[in-house]
């Protein structure tokens, strides 16, 4: 197609046209640039200016929406959502760069030792940053550019290479290098989901794995309430019963509608989640492990019930997808 | 016109462009231009840019076809005719746009009398 015989601000407007037509099926798309092309030239050969033809067609902007309309609707709406791979991965990547920064900064153990040996304030803590060198504080970033370089793989080796990541992030679990080794479990967690749940034959867990994953992820989530409750009983935790009691209720409303395959509950242990790995980084002081790997499972188990599960969707949630 | 005559113009046609798209083809094969005129001097479209989506979503759901021609300069015009599903299309919508108008000729004239 050339342009010639076209004004200038026929060409700009065709040229604009174009660009608003382009997420358009291309055969429409082609065919309406082609009409409205063919109804300039030939208006304007009639004697009428240019000015007037396309004042009369209506601005480029509304003619792509009046396409929209007349064409998109009339297919299926192309799903733009991230797909599970990107998000796992993605997550996985967060929490490796997050917990780099908690072991190189925030961690303190008293110089060389393990930090469950002395908890006395005035002994003497260091970093690790402030031990080592910056050394470590780029030693620690290792899992997070590995995760990311799995990303640039071509699908088919991505699946091997983020199951063979996962099982390296489980070993540095139990290796426990500069007892860091529990800050790895999210991101383990999160890698684990990312090298199955993107790949798995049947996109929705089948009914076993349904049923066994909705158990698990009920245990764990009430699995700290009862640790917390039994220390009540005993009297070994302070009189905060109000919060704590709260607490424990919310968590066993999370624990039951996670059993029952709810999606705001997997939305809600989600949340939980990011707010607990988020208390880990800035405020839990000597809980700082224990925090942040309650806040990677939880996290984990949001993930796989929104991704895995096909959670129970609310009858308000379907109605404003499809245009009839 | 005033707004509210506009409203009202532009609610009904829209439903009805299409069908008279189907009439005026039934008549015999359009190039673009011509259809856009036609509808406009009957003022059945406000504007003329919106038959070419509509003629794209046509052609796409088979009830149009377009065929080629070399016109008398050196310029070739796509023309549009209508296809067996479009008069088929054509045939439905006449009876019920007869069934419509006469219930709401109906409701009108019980109306003004």
């Amino acid at each position: 197609m050339d342009d010639n015989g076209l004004d200038s601000a026929s060409r700009r407007y065709l040229r604009s046209l174009k660009q608003r037509l382009a997420d358009l099926p291309a055969e429409a798309s082609e065919s309406i640039l082609q009409d409205v092309r063919a109804h300039i030239e030939e208006a304007t050969a009639t004697g009428r200016s240019s000015d007037q033809v396309l004042a009369s067609l209506g601005n480029p902007r509304e003619l792509a929406e009046a396409s929209r309309a007349e064409l998109v609707l009339h297919q299926p709406a192309r799903t733009s959502r991230l797909d599970s791979g990107t998000i796992l991965g993605g997550t996985s990547i967060a929490l490796a760069v997050l917990a780099a920064v908690i072991v190189s900064f925030f961690l303190r153990a008293p110089e060389g030792q393990h930090p469950d040996a002395g908890t006395e304030p005035e002994q003497a803590m260091a970093t690790l940053l402030e031990s080592y060198g910056p050394g470590v504080a780029l030693l620690s970033l290792v899992p997070a550019v590995v995760l990311l370089l799995v990303h640039f793989l071509p699908r088919r080796l991505r699946r091997w290479a983020m199951l063979g990541v996962a099982l390296a992030l489980s070993v540095l679990v139990f290796l426990d290098i500069f007892s860091s080794g529990l800050f790895a479990v999210p991101m383990a967690l999160t890698a684990w989901l990312a090298a199955t749940i993107p790949y798995a034959r049947k996109p929705v867990a089948p009914a076993g794995e349904q049923l066994s994953a909705r158990i698990l992820g009920s245990l764990l989530l009430i699995f700290p309430v009862i640790m917390l409750g039994t220390g009540l009983m005993l009297g070994t935790v302070g009189a905060h019963y109000i919060p704590l009691l709260l607490w424990m209720l919310f968590s066993l409303a999370l624990a039951i509608g996670y059993a029952l395959n709810s999606r705001a509950a997997h939305w809600t242990v989600l949340a939980y989640g990011v707010l607990i790995l988020g208390v880990a980084v800035f405020d839990a002081g000597i809980l700082v492990a224990a925090f942040w790997v309650g806040g990677g499972v939880a996290l984990a188990l949001g993930l796989h019930g929104l991704l895995r599960l096909n959670p129970r969707v609310g009858p308000t949630d379907r109605t404003k997808a499809e245009p009839v | 016109m005033n707004a509210s005559t506009e409203k009202i113009a532009t609610n009904l046609r829209k439903g009805v462009l299409e069908y008279c798209v189907l009439a005026l083809l039934g008549r015999g094969e359009m190039y673009g231009l011509e259809i856009a005129n036609e509808l406009m001097a009957r003022e059945l479209s406000a504007s003329e840019g919106s038959l070419y989506p509509l003629l794209a979503r046509m052609k796409s759901s088979g009830i149009v076809e377009t065929r080629w021609e070399q016109a008398a300069g050196s310029r070739s015009r796509k023309y549009y005719s209508i296809t067996v599903q479009g008069q088929q299309q054509l045939a439905t919508f006449e009876t019920v746009w007869n069934e419509i108008r006469g219930q709401v000729d109906g409701l009108l004239g019980g109306h003004h009398g």
